[in-house]
């Protein structure tokens, strides 16, 4: 019986610990890849966030490497790519906050590639993004530090949405 | 040299001889026949009137060598008529030579200037068809063209504009008929077809001004007892239409048509009472229905038409919404005295009210522009009582601006209120009656703008503006000052009234943006918002921004502990 007991609970650590240790094995690769993009190593930053995606998709740091997907490419001015990989992450993650920074990125690409009613759709996701109120607060603000280590601060009014990277105003959706 | 020129003054004795002879001949058939003309002409053209039921006049008649006869200041009347019905100032009828040798010897007529009074000779062809048709089919077969430069067609004695140029070529022997018309310089009709005992077929094109008509294909049945129009197909400037028709040859007229637009169809039954010719039928299209019943029309003159209907009952639907609107006794006049300008004015009884418009129309260029000023009062809807003025400019993009007001209104859970009412959580706003309602609005192309907006009830009066642009994304301001009973509804309402003595007093601003479905609001600084901020912490405000956020419907709720003292 007791060896029963012994085999049983041995194998049930066993089916705990493999997630465990691939968990640690993610934590391990996402930290390797933020400190390739601190050092900036982008491009080397980026292969190791796609290793994240394709090893840990499910991972806590899935939507952190998607949204740096979008991100490489646009810091690589590669517009049509950078576009393709937010649609994807604004239709993944499509109540998150970062959905809404993947749509201000959305805009300011539209913008830059001078496509007028690419900008009128992302204003008018954004403006139906999320309904809000604003009682005492005249504004509502989100941050968020991007897998490539840039700052990103989400500022909402009444009216407009800001985007700021690493404190400077990087687009301005109004609406 | 002197044999030679000898020769040559000899053949030139011989052709002078000739033309001599030729011409004395010519003299000789030209007096005789001129001697005879006139009487033969008189009584030929008693035979014709007696045939057709009309009486032919002319002033002079000539024989032309060697194959035309030419008669001068030509009139047609009918029995007992004053006015010609057609008059021309010169008509050439010419022969096929030798005179007597063919079964058809008419081989063209040339009318100058001539002359058409219009609805006279509707009349006469309304009265005399059959006989004409009959009598037409039974004359001698063979080539006839006849050709009218600078005709012109006359309606209650007035000019209709352009004079009119065309060429008719008709082959009796083998039924065909080709005819070119054009005037005005830039408008030409080109019709050619065929007929086989009482089936009619024809074919064409048409340039009128701007207007492409191209394609026809057309096919009638003239029978007996009524002349049925099988169909008839043509484009306008590329939209296709197609038309079938019924008309008794009855005594009393009648006719059914249905057409059929590009996305409309339509039904017209025309039928001749006492007050004259009176029309019964409907429209239909995608989303708008119109039945009208009596309509009459009236020519006052070539450039001045009058319609009078008794009911139109038109049907419409907006986002899934239907609605009916009812005109009664409709007038509409219709101006044409300016070319390519035409003013129409309207006027109609409407739900217990009364509603009138006029309307500039701009023929000149494609699309039309169209300007229309119209005022409407004391029109009985469900939702109270409407009056309003608007003016329209339409061309490329359509522009609708104007006054509303509105008595006593109903308004029953629009979106705008089921929002406030959530909002604000006060449930009464579902449902707001008793209201006078008053905006100036402006409708641009799909752009929206309610200024000068003012809503009075006995529970709220608000003011502000709301616009909408063409994206459906709002952007609105407002002050609302509610009643106690409606403020201390709302949990909010009851937290502000216990902090701030006699708050309802002190108007509410805000501000609404974003899109019409979700859209933002902003309580803006303002005497109340600063009153209510005095009796709070800054960490209880951000609790309560907080709650907002984590409620996107904004069904707050008011944190019992932490308020300071009111």
């Amino acid at each position: 019986m007791k060896w029963y007991v012994i085999i049983l609970s041995l194998l049930l650590q066993g089916g705990f610990a493999v997630p465990c240790v691939k968990a640690s094995q993610a934590d391990l690769e996402w930290q390797e890849a933020t400190g390739l993009a601190k050092q900036g190593e982008n491009d080397f930053a980026f292969m190791g966030f796609r290793m994240v995606l394709e090893d840990y998709p499910d991972s806590r740091y899935s939507m952190a490497a998607e949204f740096a997907q979008g991100e490489y490419y646009f810091l690589q001015n590669n517009l049509p790519m950078a576009s393709d990989e937010f649609e994807n992450f604004t239709t993944k993650y499509p109540r998150h906050e970062e959905a809404l920074m993947a749509l201000a990125y959305l805009y300011q690409i539209a913008k830059n590639q001078h496509h007028p009613d690419d900008m009128k759709k992302y204003r008018a996701k954004a403006a139906t993004f999320r309904q809000l109120a604003f009682i005492f607060s005249d504004k509502k603000i989100f941050n968020f530090l991007s897998a490539f280590q840039r700052k990103h601060k989400l500022v909402s009014y009444i009216d407009k949405v800001e985007l700021y990277v690493n404190g400077r105003l990087f687009t301005e959706i109004p609406f | 040299m002197a044999d030679y020129l000898q020769r040559s003054l000899f053949k030139w004795k011989y052709a002078v001889l000739v033309i001599l002879i030729i011409s004395a001949i010519a003299a000789a058939v030209s007096y005789q026949v001129n001697r005879w003309l006139p009487q033969y002409a008189l009584s030929f053209s008693n035979i014709i009137a007696q045939q057709f039921h009309n009486k032919i006049s002319f002033r002079t008649v000539h024989y032309g060598f060697p194959n035309h006869i030419i008669f001068k200041d030509v009139k047609m009347y009918e029995f007992d008529e004053k006015s010609p019905v057609l008059q021309s100032s010169k008509v050439m009828m010419g022969f096929s030579f030798p005179l007597l040798s063919s079964a058809a010897p008419l081989r063209y007529i040339i009318m100058n200037d001539l002359t058409v009074n219009f609805p006279a000779f509707k009349d006469y062809l309304t009265r005399h068809n059959k006989n004409i048709f009959t009598r037409t089919t039974a004359l001698p077969k063979g080539n006839i063209r006849l050709i009218v430069p600078n005709g012109r067609f006359y309606v209650k004695g007035l000019s209709s504009g352009d004079p009119i140029t065309f060429k008719i070529d008709l082959s009796l022997n083998q039924g065909h008929v080709n005819l070119h018309g054009s005037w005005g310089g830039q408008s030409s009709i080109d019709l050619w077809g065929n007929w086989q005992g009482n089936n009619i077929d024809w074919k064409g094109f048409i340039f009128y001004n701007k207007f492409y008509i191209l394609d026809i294909d057309g096919n009638l049945i003239i029978q007996e007892k009524d002349i049925t129009l099988k169909q008839l197909s043509f484009s306008v400037n590329r939209n296709s239409v197609l038309a079938r028709a019924r008309c008794s040859r009855q005594e009393l007229f009648q006719c059914d048509a249905d057409i059929a637009l590009k996305n409309t169809n339509l039904h017209l039954h025309a039928q001749n009472t006492a007050q004259g010719l009176v029309f019964n039928g409907w429209a239909d299209s995608n989303r708008v229905h119109v039945n009208f019943e009596n309509l009459e029309a009236m020519i006052i003159n070539e450039n001045f038409l009058k319609l009078k209907i008794k009911q139109i009952q038109s049907t419409f639907s907006i986002q899934g919404h239907q609605y009916r609107v009812p005109f009664e006794d409709l007038l509409a006049s219709f101006n044409f005295e300016r070319p390519y300008q035409k003013i129409i004015t309207l006027s109609a009884q409407l739900l217990a009210g009364h509603c009138e418009s006029r309307i500039f129309l701009d023929t000149t260029s494609l699309p039309w522009q169209i300007k229309s000023q119209g005022s409407f009062d004391g029109i009985n809807l469900e939702q109270g009582l409407l009056s309003g003025s608007f003016n329209l400019q339409s061309s490329k993009n359509t522009e609708l601006s104007g006054i509303l007001t509105l008595q006593n209104g109903n308004f029953d859970n629009t979106p705008f209120q089921a929002w406030a009412a959530t909002a604000l959580q006060m449930p009464s706003l579902e449902h707001v009656s008793g209201a006078d309602m008053s905006c100036q609005f402006k409708i641009d192309g799909k752009s929206k703008m309610f200024e000068n907006l003012k809503l009075n009830t006995d529970d709220f009066d608000l003011s502000g503006f709301f616009d909408l642009d063409a994206d459906n994304l709002v952007s609105s301001q407002g002050s609302v000052r509610f009643s106690k009973k409606l403020f201390s509804e709302s949990p909010i309402g009851r937290h502000i009234i216990g902090l701030v003595r006699g708050a309802w007093t002190l108007p509410f601003e805000f501000h609404l943006s974003g899109s019409l479905h979700r859209m933002n609001f902003q309580w803006d600084k303002s005497p109340l918002k600063d009153k209510v901020r005095q009796h709070m912490f800054s960490f209880y405000e951000r609790m309560i921004d907080r709650r907002i956020d984590a409620r996107p419907a904004y069904k707050v709720t008011i944190p019992n502990e932490s308020v300071s003292p009111g």
